[in-house]
């Protein structure tokens, strides 16, 4: 069981400001594994400001982390020697989350599909690229007919992110970082790119993080999620648990907040107190939620939750949970990064756990 | 029976491009009762935004109101001259628009941009009579009076789409358009800013428009939806009803294709793109991604009459 | 305002004044030679007989600056002499100074320049961003646009001729060049003053029809910009008054770049728009840049870029500290929220 993408104890934190010596941590100790051999499906979930971007460019290796490591095939990024570094960038893909930026709108789509394949050089012939080529449009749904020889304004949003995966695709990378990659396009259209994605998991063996906000389409997608609050993890574990019985207030919170499209099931029927402003001040000591969470306890104040193992396959950071037994890191790593091998979870009254303590 | 507040009818927004004219919004009719929640909703392309800015009387050119009216009090806005709108300008029918965007002057204060409202309608109002009903105002949605003095830069995007409500909401208008005012906001702040339109509509009475794409947040928010599909109303129906018996086929495909938190596995989207509104296809346009489709689909436009009442339908099954 | 922030633009106003002082300090010197053998070689091959007077200077600028000292002595004697307002002299005028040929010559320019630019600016910038609003009058801005662009692609000099010959040659409505009448002595009083406007007013109109159009165009296309921004429909929405979502709201925005162009350009005044002054004849530094030239007064040339180089480093240092009272988003210091 070879590690392929590896992040050890990875924080970072960034300076505000050049007078000022105060920082702001985006994200801290994130560690996460994924596999060679099973291809997992990681949701990372947070709001905008929960560090999950932040971790999609430290893993690709866009931005460095100011403290841990992130490791490919057992390699720093800045160790690496040139042929090594190639490898990892085609192996590596990324989707982003807004169809039209990704493009340069001087150049036909096509550039954007035949460019990498010139550059990793997997192709030898003009002919064989537009095999490779024809192939990963199939694979998203789409016909070349329409797509090619066209420029991204001539196409809808929802071509454009599909040839995004394609484009991806078309390179046999080992893992995905998709990050929001549906929520820029329409709703009809999201259902069609989650099961391309998540066929090339089944299919093809890719590994995916896909990050998002949108708990829904995480519960769709993936096998086990990590939530992430202001740069830190709150709950981590199986899609089924954590999305469906929330056990840390934050994912309640979360989880409660979701419109559901059901006119029955009406908002806050699990009866938290709203949290307080979203502009609370950042705390440096004790649990980030602190401010917003109605269960808060004096030793919340104190020091920052261990993640706790309340389940065989589900942790949470909360000192609500204390009696459980802390999780070590590597346990923490191997849930966040779970295989598909067990059974189909069986439809059922999404329930919501409360606790008495 | 309650009274209705804003009865359009027949609207025709075009956008006039070198290329021929984009028919953005195509004959759409429908009426807003007192007091009433009505969702507007579609996808990109649908036309929804233009047509709530054709009822507020904000379409710019190259777009124009081709035809049709917008009734309200008696009054067909679409006649009135800018100088007769102005009056009436959120005073009886206020916009909600984007806040986390750049509706907000960033280079002013809030107090400002809110008083500036209220000395606009009423040029006797002081400064410190308006400053006193913007801070009235900002409580009224959940926002500290100090907030006032801030720059919009300051602010993050939940309160920045408070104090657009707070704005619209300082005249007591009758009706309010919001467009998509929760897009940027995440899903908590999504909640806590939509609990604060409906206890503000509440208590004004007015009537609430509510532009969006987000099913789920219809289906949690408004009394009746209007589904638009390339430039037209398919459907109009109670929200209850619509959910559960949807009946125009691309309402049905778009509630089946929402993901659930209930099932995995239910990756079921609309086939097919949207069409270019400048080459609808001839009939019904949404007949190429039909499931029921009939001859007559590709010839005739089905035109919207209510099957049922309250529920009104634009299609040849029925 | 914050020290950390006030320390900063001042450190790096210092920073550019030290690098522009040596830079201006070594490129001359890189060349082989020095000015004054130079202009003795000039003379003498011209045929003129070189004079005692002449070999003095000589050797009182080698004495002086030291041609045979080793390069770091000489900077630190180039800033002693800075430091002390010493420039050098005029080779072309000896015995003049540099410092007081600038210094004489200053007030003209600025005076000229100055009022000329801010004229064209505030005339420009309230044309321009009338042109792009939709309530003014088509005609209006059908004529005026094709007007501006074909000012703001002749050169000011060009134009300063035409006027020259129209409105002096052909009409004598103004003199023909100069500052002042020759008789009259320069002073606070109504007859100079008078005297002074009149014969400033054809360059001070070259550089404003020059400049109007720039300014004019500038702010027509941030005015355009803004317009479609969301925070303007939403004026709209309110009921607000035209001029008030016309000024509160549009030019408010959109002068901003302006504010920062206008900083440029004055710190440019200083440069003399040499031509002009040139074709009027006008005692400003443009003409004694251009006397300097054509006379290889080697030190005035020095003092002038010298005087160019802090001028604009202090209006953008200035601008610096003005711009963000005009965008509240620009704060001092560190970044808040």
């Amino acid at each position: 069981m070879a590690a392929l993408l590896e992040a050890r104890n990875i924080s970072k934190e960034y300076r505000k400001g050049v007078w000022n010596s105060a920082t702001n941590v985006a994200l801290e100790g994130m560690s996460l594994t994924i596999n060679d051999d099973e291809p997992s499906i990681t949701v990372v979930a947070g709001e905008s400001g929960s560090g999950k971007t932040t971790l999609a460019n430290l893993l690709l290796d866009i931005t460095r982390p100011t403290t841990g490591q992130i490791l490919y095939r057992g390699k720093d990024p800045a160790d690496m020697t040139a042929e090594e570094h190639l490898a990892f960038r085609r192996e590596v893909q990324v989707i982003f989350q807004d169809p039209f930026e990704s493009y340069n709108p001087f150049h036909k789509v096509d550039r954007v599909l035949t460019m990498p394949l010139k550059r990793f050089k997997l192709a030898t012939s003009a002919a064989e690229a537009r095999k490779l080529i024809e192939r990963a449009l199939d694979l998203v749904g789409l016909h070349p007919e329409d797509t090619l020889g066209r420029f991204p304004h001539q196409l809808s949003g929802g071509q454009r992110q599909r040839i995004m995966v394609a484009r991806a695709l078309v390179l046999q990378p080992r893992i995905i970082i998709a990050d929001e990659p549906v929520s820029m396009v329409d709703a009809s259209l999201r259902a069609v790119i989650l099961e391309s994605l998540l066929r090339l998991n089944r299919e093809l063996g890719i590994s995916l993080v896909y990050i998002t906000h949108d708990l829904t389409t995480a519960y769709q997608v993936g096998d086990s999620s990590i939530i992430l609050y202001r740069g830190a993890i709150t709950e981590v574990g199986d899609v089924d648990l954590v999305i469906r019985q929330p056990e840390h207030p934050y994912t309640r919170l979360l989880v409660d907040s979701i419109p559901l499209p059901d006119p029955k099931k009406r908002w806050g029927t699990d009866t938290l107190i709203t949290g307080a402003d979203e502009d609370a001040e950042t705390v440096s000591v004790g649990c980030k939620f602190v401010s917003r969470c109605p269960f808060a306890m004096p030793m919340c104040h104190e020091k920052e939750p261990p993640i706790f193992q309340t389940n065989a396959r589900r942790g949470v950071a909360c000192f609500l949970y204390r009696e459980s037994p802390v999780m070590p890191a590597k346990e923490v790593s191997d849930l966040m990064v779970r295989a598909p091998n067990r059974p189909a979870p069986v439809p059922a009254q999404p329930q919501l756990v409360t606790t008495d303590g | 029976m309650t009274a209705d507040a804003l009865t359009v009818r027949d609207l025709r927004v075009h956008y006039h491009t070198p290329v021929g004219p984009i028919k953005a919004v195509d004959g759409v009719s429908f009426t807003v009762h007192e007091s009433e929640r009505f969702g507007l909703v579609g996808e990109s392309g649908s036309g929804k935004t233009t047509a709530a800015f054709a009822i507020l009387q904000l379409t710019k050119p190259p777009a124009r109101i081709e035809s049709g009216s917008v009734m309200l009090d008696g009054t067909d806005l679409v006649r009135l001259s800018e100088d007769e709108l102005r009056s009436k300008r959120f005073s009886e029918i206020a916009l909600i628009p984007q806040g986390a965007m750049n509706s907000l002057n960033p280079v002013i204060r809030i107090n400002e941009q809110m008083a500036d409202v209220i000395r606009a309608h009423d040029k006797s109002t002081s400064k410190a009579e308006a400053r006193r009903r913007v801070g009235d105002a900002l409580e009224r949605v959940g926002l500290k009076r100090e907030v006032a003095d801030k720059f919009p830069h300051e602010l993050s995007g939940g309160m920045k789409q408070r104090v657009c409500i707070a704005m619209a909401i300082t005249l007591k208008p009758k009706i309010i358009v919001a467009d998509e005012p929760t897009s940027a906001l995440d899903v908590v702040t999504q909640r806590q800013v939509m609990e604060t339109l409906a206890s503000v509509q509440k208590m004004l009475g007015a009537s609430l428009i509510l532009v969006g794409h987000d099913m789920g947040l219809m289906a949690q928010f408004v009394d009746r939806i209007g589904v638009m599909y390339a430039g037209r109303l398919v459907e109009v129906a109670p929200v209850a009803d619509l959910f559960q018996e949807p009946l125009h086929p691309y309402s049905r495909l778009l509630i089946s294709s929402l993901p659930s938190l209930e099932t995995k596995g239910n990756f079921k989207g609309i086939p097919g793109i949207a069409p270019s509104l400048r080459r609808l296809p001839p009939g019904c346009p949404f007949n190429p991604r039909c499931p029921s489709a009939m001859p007559q689909c590709t010839t005739i436009e089905p035109t919207l009459v209510e099957v049922r009442p309250g529920r009104w339908v634009s299609c040849h099954l029925y | 305002m914050t020290w950390g922030y006030a320390l900063n633009r001042i450190g790096t106003f210092l920073l550019v004044v030290v690098v522009a002082i040596t830079i201006n300090f070594l490129v001359p010197r890189l060349a082989p030679g020095d000015p004054v053998t130079q202009r003795l070689e000039a003379t003498g091959s011209s045929g003129t007989t070189v004079g005692g007077d002449f070999r003095e200077l000589v050797k009182a600028y080698e004495e002086k600056f030291g041609y045979g000292k080793p390069l770091w002595e000489q900077y630190l004697l180039y800033w002693n002499d800075l430091l002390h307002g010493n420039l050098g002299f005029s080779i072309a005028k000896y015995p003049a100074r540099t410092i007081d040929i600038i210094s004489s010559a200053l007030p003209w320019t600025i005076g000229l320049l100055g009022v000329s630019t801010l004229i064209g600016f505030v005339v420009g910038t309230l044309s321009g961003a009338l042109l792009a609003w939709p309530g003014t009058s088509k005609i209006f801005s059908r004529v005026l646009i094709p007007i501006f662009v074909v000012f703001s692609s002749v050169p000011y000099y060009l134009l300063g001729l035409l006027l020259l010959f129209a409105f002096s040659l052909n009409y004598q409505f103004f003199p023909g060049g100069g500052g002042i009448d020759m008789f009259i002595e320069p002073g606070w009083n109504f007859t100079a003053i008078v005297n002074i406007l009149y014969h400033a007013f054809l360059p001070a109109l070259s550089i404003v029809l020059a400049s109007i159009a720039f300014w004019a165009l500038g702010m027509r296309g941030m005015m355009v910009t803004i317009q479609g921004e969301d925070f303007m429909t939403l004026a709209q929405a309110k009921g607000l008054s035209k001029p008030r979502v016309f000024f509160r709201y549009g030019m408010r925005n959109a002068f901003l770049p302006q504010a920062t162009h206008l900083a440029l350009a004055l710190g440019h005044v200083v440069s003399g728009a040499v031509l002009v002054e040139v074709i009027f004849r006008y005692p400003g530094i443009g003409y004694s840049l251009y006397e300097a030239i054509t006379g290889k007064d080697y030190f005035v040339i020095q003092g002038i870029l010298l005087l160019l180089i802090l001028s604009i480093a202090f209006a953008m240092l200035i601008m610096d500290f003005v711009y963000p009272l005009l965008d509240p988003r620009v704060s001092y210091g560190s970044a808040q929220r």
